[in-house]
């Protein structure tokens, strides 16, 4: 048994086609992702603004924007990464220098008599990240204004008003209108949707495995399968070896790709990569399974049977969302409308295995797609089940 | 004891009856020779032997005892190497050999000895680290044999193993297979090339349309088919009264004569070409080159199974 299961192992992995396929497409593919998402998720992530800030004079006015620009640069949410320089023309010369750098400034700022000024860079870039990050630098500056206008106003027409703590702190606090609160556990990425539709697709290309591993068993498919069957050894451990040896060469690469895209393509998993990996595990069985099924189809050619395989696997990866918006937005409306459509799609249910590994707190909604990537393998192996175990022929 | 027992096997293929109460008894030791055109039944006996076809009627028996599919018992003292090579080409010659050789043979130390000798056996030893597609078409069936006999099978099948080889190649494969029946090892054989089977077998079975049609020894066919001794003789000028006399000889099956070449068929006689000598002597006929053949295996097998091509 241990025989099989090793050089099965060794000849799936020396199988170019195979391999191509189960290894290095998904890495390709994630490859693609990865360069076309980058960009997208970089903007949807802002990162604290660099700014020179001339350093304003030791006055009430000066110390009070000073202050503020002090708040504003502090904590896990700061929206400002300032540098203080001594005069305009310095803070000039240091955005003109890093300017089409990979740490550029968004402009530099200065209090001018009383009233912070803002002088931001043009529009460089191809993502317009900078006219973003100018139009929150505005804001800032003027609800600054704002605020000092109306402590300048409360100065001048109710002193005694300043003397309350509430409202002075009121004025000087950041302003919090809003509560943020997070649904999930983890913020969710515009390109995420898209690499677990991968690891999805790329799991179930892990089924030519299967399918070529049982090609190979019977022998009513190949000749290798005639000899094999005529071999001494029990031939039930003869399947489950091969089978094994399928399934485990078929996780490995699809840990591969996990890895990388984490690694390379900093996916976020939440940092719970047993769980990942458990997912990965289901759906390399469910893979696996999905190929033996195949392989038991009666009648059609073999080559047929590696079509029909990339049918599947393509048609199913439609309804995960792997290609863009409109098909996941059609993806979306057949899942709202016939929600077993999603029940009985091995990609979408490993996609959002991997969403409910994200996005939940609790391991509920991850061990019913695992339950549901199990039956579907259990119903698949079962599906074979007379194809594979049969040792005799009317006709080979 | 008979080593391989098959009775009144009965095989369809739908309405196509491929196997009619077909028998087959072989004894241990033997080399046995199964002959027969395409589609006789050759491979499809031997396939319902190995349990890979099913059959609609007979009994098999191997070792004395009633083979099945899951008799791995008896599997394991059997070794088959098939028509078609049957190997993985992601594997190297000795990784091939290891493998089949450990679907019967567990013990890893036992094995390798196995796999040593079955390298040294077929001469592969300098391809052991090669992939299959690296060998020649005859390095390829040496494989294809050692990974049918490695671990050292009480009876063989050997289904067409020298097709497609070059002489040298065959002449091995024959050597091996004849060293392998000295150890002990009970071989059945099938072939279209009658010469490797007339050379190699000690009993020849021929078979058509799933019926055994004559089996016996290489000369008990012979004697049994009738067939005797060709010979041709040139000859300038062949009265008709002597070809007619020759005609008439008892032995004589057929005399022609095509104005330089008189071609004569024996039966089974003892002084045929001095019979015919006589006979041109007597009717002052001078030969020139003389040419006489026995039977072969060949003459017995066209004489049985009749000259029509089939599919």
């Amino acid at each position: 048994m241990w025989n099989t299961f090793k050089y099965t192992l060794l000849w799936l992995v020396r199988s170019p086609d195979i391999m191509v396929w189960a290894l290095l497409f998904p890495l390709v593919l994630t490859s693609v992702f990865i360069a076309m998402f980058g960009p997208l998720d970089d903007m949807a992530q802002l990162e604290p603004m660099r700014v020179a800030v001339v350093q304003p004079d030791d006055t009430t006015e000066g110390q009070a924007f000073e202050a503020f620009v002090d708040t504003m640069s502090e904590g896990n949410d700061r929206l400002l990464d300032p540098t203080f320089v001594a005069t305009a023309d310095d803070a000039a010369d240091l955005v003109r220098r890093h300017a089409g750098t990979d740490e550029p400034y968004v402009g530099y700022i200065t209090l001018d008599q009383g009233e912070p000024q803002a002088y931001v860079i043009g529009n460089v870039s191809t993502s317009g990240l900078e006219n973003l990050e100018s139009s929150i630098l505005a804001l800032m500056l003027d609800e600054y204004t704002a605020r000092s206008y109306l402590a300048k106003e409360l100065a001048r027409t109710d002193p005694a008003a300043l003397v309350d703590p509430t409202v002075s702190q009121a004025l000087f606090e950041p302003m919090r209108a809003t509560v943020q609160v997070h649904v999930t556990d983890n913020q969710p990425k515009e390109s995420t949707r898209f690499y677990f539709a991968l690891l999805g697709m790329a799991a179930l290309f892990g089924g030519s495995m299967g399918l070529t591993a049982c090609r190979r068993l019977k022998a009513n498919t190949s000749a290798l399968g005639a000899r094999r069957t005529i071999g001494a050894t029990n031939y039930a451990r003869t399947v489950v070896a091969t089978l094994a040896a399928s399934w485990l060469l078929s996780f490995a690469c699809l840990s591969v790709a996990f890895a990388y895209m984490e690694i390379a393509g900093g996916v976020n998993f939440a940092g719970r990569e047993g769980a990942c990996l458990t997912v990965v595990a289901a759906a390399s069985l469910v893979a696996t399974a999905l190929g033996c099924a195949l392989s038991a189809i009666p009648r059609i050619p073999e080559d047929g049977k590696n079509g029909i395989l990339s049918g599947v696997v393509c048609f199913a990866s439609l309804f995960a969302g792997l290609y863009g918006q409109p098909t996941m937005e059609l993806a979306d409306t057949i899942s709202a409308a016939f929600p077993a459509a999603d029940i009985i799609n091995p990609a979408t249910q490993i996609s959002q295995a991997f969403y409910s590994i994200m996005y939940y707190d609790t391991v509920g909604p991850l061990m019913g797609h695992l339950g549901i990537l199990c039956t579907m393998s259990i119903l698949l192996f079962l599906v074979s089940a007379s194809s594979l175990r049969r040792q005799r022929y009317a006709s080979i | 004891m008979n080593i391989v027992d098959v009775k009144n096997l009965v095989k369809r293929y739908g309405t196509t009856l491929a196997l009619d109460h077909f028998n087959m008894e072989i004894e241990r030791g033997e080399v046995f020779g199964l002959l027969g055109p395409n589609g006789s039944g050759k491979t499809t006996a031997i396939n319902c032997i190995l349990q890979l076809l099913t059959y609609d009627k007979g009994t098999i028996e191997l070792f004395g005892e009633k083979m099945s599919s899951t008799r791995y018992d008896l599997k394991r003292r059997i070794g088959v190497v098939p028509q078609n090579v049957a190997v993985f080409e992601e594997l190297t010659v000795r990784e091939n050999i290891d493998y089949f050789c450990g679907l019967y043979v567990s013990d890893a130390a036992e094995r390798r000895a196995c796999v040593n000798d079955a390298i040294e056996f077929v001469g592969l030893q300098d391809y052991a680290k090669h992939r299959p597609k690296k060998l020649s078409g005859g390095l390829l069936r040496r494989l294809n044999i050692a990974c049918g006999i490695a671990h050292k099978p009480e009876l063989a099948f050997f289904d067409e193993p020298t097709v497609a080889v070059d002489p040298q190649s065959r002449a091995s494969i024959l050597q091996g297979i004849t060293e392998m029946n000295e150890r002990g090892t009970t071989v059945v054989y099938t072939s279209h090339y009658m010469e490797e089977v007339e050379e190699l077998c000690n009993r020849i079975m021929i078979m058509d349309k799933g019926r055994t049609l004559a089996i016996g020894t290489n000369a008990q066919l012979k004697i049994m088919t009738g067939i005797g001794e060709r010979i041709e003789v040139d000859v300038l000028d062949l009265p008709e009264a002597a070809r007619a006399k020759l005609q008439g000889l008892d032995s004589v099956q057929s005399a022609d004569y095509d104005g330089h070449v008189l071609r004569i068929t024996c039966g089974n006689g003892q002084h045929n070409v001095s019979d015919v000598l006589g006979i041109l002597r007597a009717f002052d006929v001078t030969p020139g080159r003389i040419w006489a053949e026995p039977p072969t295996l060949n003459d017995v097998f066209l004489e049985i199974t009749g000259r029509d091509l089939r599919d």
